[in-house]
């Protein structure tokens, strides 16, 4: 049986805070306590520098970020997977290695609820960029991605869960649609790395980007799933330490593996803390904490309907996330009063312009659900904002 | 009282639901934006000889901080807008008492803790004008 206070035991910031309703996970979760001992202990009992140390404590060191690497590959079923400094760091790394690959004429598809890091680096290249819309109920608009969709598209990259609307977008149904397609298929997977490695597992994408801190585990390490003959075609993101065979002076032949995008010391630690960041999610059931997140967005959603709030879209396949306005209270307002009754919750446009420029809005008040909320949270949020009415009122 | 009602006291609340001179001013002499891209407030202060107008949208508190600054800055020169502004922007960032009483309501560093941006929002946006 999924019990959100067993859980919420193993998060030692609520031993601090056990009043705290922690709502705003979309923008960064907390931290087990086996992933804080991880990267304590890394410190402690193995801290030395990777890439071939020949010494005993190195090739420790070596192998924890090794054993990493494979786990990441193992758990969602993907062939490689390459350090990255977040989210935003992998989509950066990639849009500038695919542009030297790209033609003139060649058009890169992304949809319109981006988050900005999954936008703004594919404006920056000088490719036609096709911008796929979304419903009024806040999903993807299949129909339109397809009309977008020809010959000279070379990339499609879209959220997987949006972090504002809390959509689950189905890219089973984007990957069929480009197959046999001489197209690149990038996938923001920030908001569903944490729960939802089924489905990552599934997509047959060229490449997932995400960032540890966002699935319990450590700020400063970012992830790229992708498949190998993908890899085979880019060079190099960065150049430096750990990643050539032959070094002249005016010349250097690379290694043929994945170290190639590696340069530089990686975030050792944080791998470390990544490493136990995977076990615990092992040890969860997670399509039960995908259904109880899910069923504490709906509560949310259905009870400030009650009282008369708007909540943006009406997505089909709902996470753990809903937006909301609150009329003529700013939502800035709205979080600091919720922040007086201990409620942490975002306001602002969630770096998805885009998506309040559908909406007609400029910011929204965004509710985020983790593993270790419950409905006591949701009550609390609906009688905090019940009273926000009257204050504000 | 609450930390809450310390950000918002009533002369806050009260000076944000009942702006100073909240209304377009097509024509004016000059129109200057006071834009935060982080939450999207936005107003636009019309800037003429005799009088200081605005219109937008934005918080509790940058609303009714733009409020009090027309109320301050109105019929003062530039070089005086200036030096209020100034003031008023030094005493913010070095937490500093205010002596205006007016303002006053923004002393305390503290109790705004997250919500400085909202308070200096139109501030630092004159004062940019002024200064070009
Ligand atoms: C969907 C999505 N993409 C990208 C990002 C950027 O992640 P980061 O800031 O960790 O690089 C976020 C984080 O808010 C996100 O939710």
């Amino acid at each position: 049986m999924f019990n959100s206070s067993d859980i919420k035991k193993n998060f030692p910031i609520f031993d601090h805070y056990p009043d705290l309703v922690f709502a705003d996970n979309a923008s960064t979760t907390q931290k087990p306590s086996n992933v804080i001992d991880a990267i304590s202990d890394y410190y402690k009992t193995s801290n030395a520098n990777v890439h071939r140390a020949v010494y005993d404590l190195g090739v420790k060191s070596d192998e924890i970020y090794h054993n990493t690497r494979l786990k990441l590959c193992q758990f969602y079923n993907k062939e490689e997977a390459i350090f990255t400094g977040g989210t935003t760091d992998g989509i950066n790394k990639l849009a500038r290695a695919i542009s030297t690959i790209l033609e003139n004429d060649s058009n890169i598809v992304v949809s319109e609820m981006e988050h900005h890091s999954n936008l703004l680096p594919w404006q920056a290249l000088h490719n036609e960029l096709r911008v796929a819309r979304m419903t009024d109920t806040g999903d993807l608009d299949l129909a339109h991605l397809a009309s977008l969709i020809d010959d000279q598209t070379r990339v499609v990259s879209l959220v997987h869960i949006s972090n504002t609307l809390g959509s689950i977008n189905d890219l089973s149904k984007v990957a069929n649609l480009l197959a046999g397609r001489n197209c690149i298929f990038i996938v923001d997977a920030a908001q569903s790395c944490l729960l939802h490695r089924d489905s990552i597992s599934k997509i047959n994408a060229d490449a997932f980007v995400f960032g540890a801190h966002k699935m319990f585990g450590p700020s400063g390490l970012g992830v790229l799933l992708a498949k190998q003959k993908f890899l085979d075609q880019l060079p190099s993101f960065d150049l430096g330490g750990g990643m050539v065979t032959e070094v002249e002076e005016q010349h250097a032949e690379f290694r043929k593996d994945i170290s190639r995008f590696e340069a530089g010391t990686p975030p050792l630690a944080q791998v470390a803390g990544m490493h136990a960041t995977l076990t615990y999610l092992e040890g969860l059931d997670l399509g039960q904490c995908i259904t109880h997140t899910h069923s504490l967005a709906i509560k949310l959603r259905e009870s400030l309907s009650e009282i008369g709030v708007q909540c943006l879209g009406n997505p089909k396949d709902l996470s753990g996330i809903v937006s909301a306005t609150f009329g003529e209270i700013h939502p800035h307002d709205a979080a600091s009063f919720l922040n007086s009754k201990n409620i942490a919750v975002r306001a602002g446009h969630h770096c998805t312009q885009l998506i309040m420029k559908k909406y007609d809005i400029h910011a929204s008040v965004r509710f985020s659900f983790s593993i270790y909320n419950d409905l006591s949270d949701v009550e609390k949020i609906v009688d905090a904002v019940k009273s926000m009415k009257k204050y504000f009122g | 009282m609450s930390n809450l009602d310390q950000i918002y006291k009533k002369q806050i609340l009260e000076e944000a639901k009942h702006p100073f001179h909240f209304e377009k001013r097509e024509g004016s002499l000059e129109q200057i934006r006071a834009y935060n891209p982080i939450c999207g407030d936005r107003f636009d202060l019309y800037l003429s000889e005799n009088d200081l107008h605005f219109h937008g949208f934005g918080c509790t508190i940058s609303k009714a901080s733009t409020s009090f600054m027309l109320r301050r800055l109105e019929g003062k020169t530039d070089q005086e807008k200036l030096e209020i502004i100034n003031e008023f922007l030094k005493s913010i960032d070095q937490n500093l008492s205010i002596n205006d009483p007016m303002l006053k309501v923004f002393e305390n560093k503290e109790t705004f803790r997250g919500r400085l941006d909202c308070i200096i929002l139109p501030w630092k946006a004159l004062k940019e004008k002024l200064e070009e």
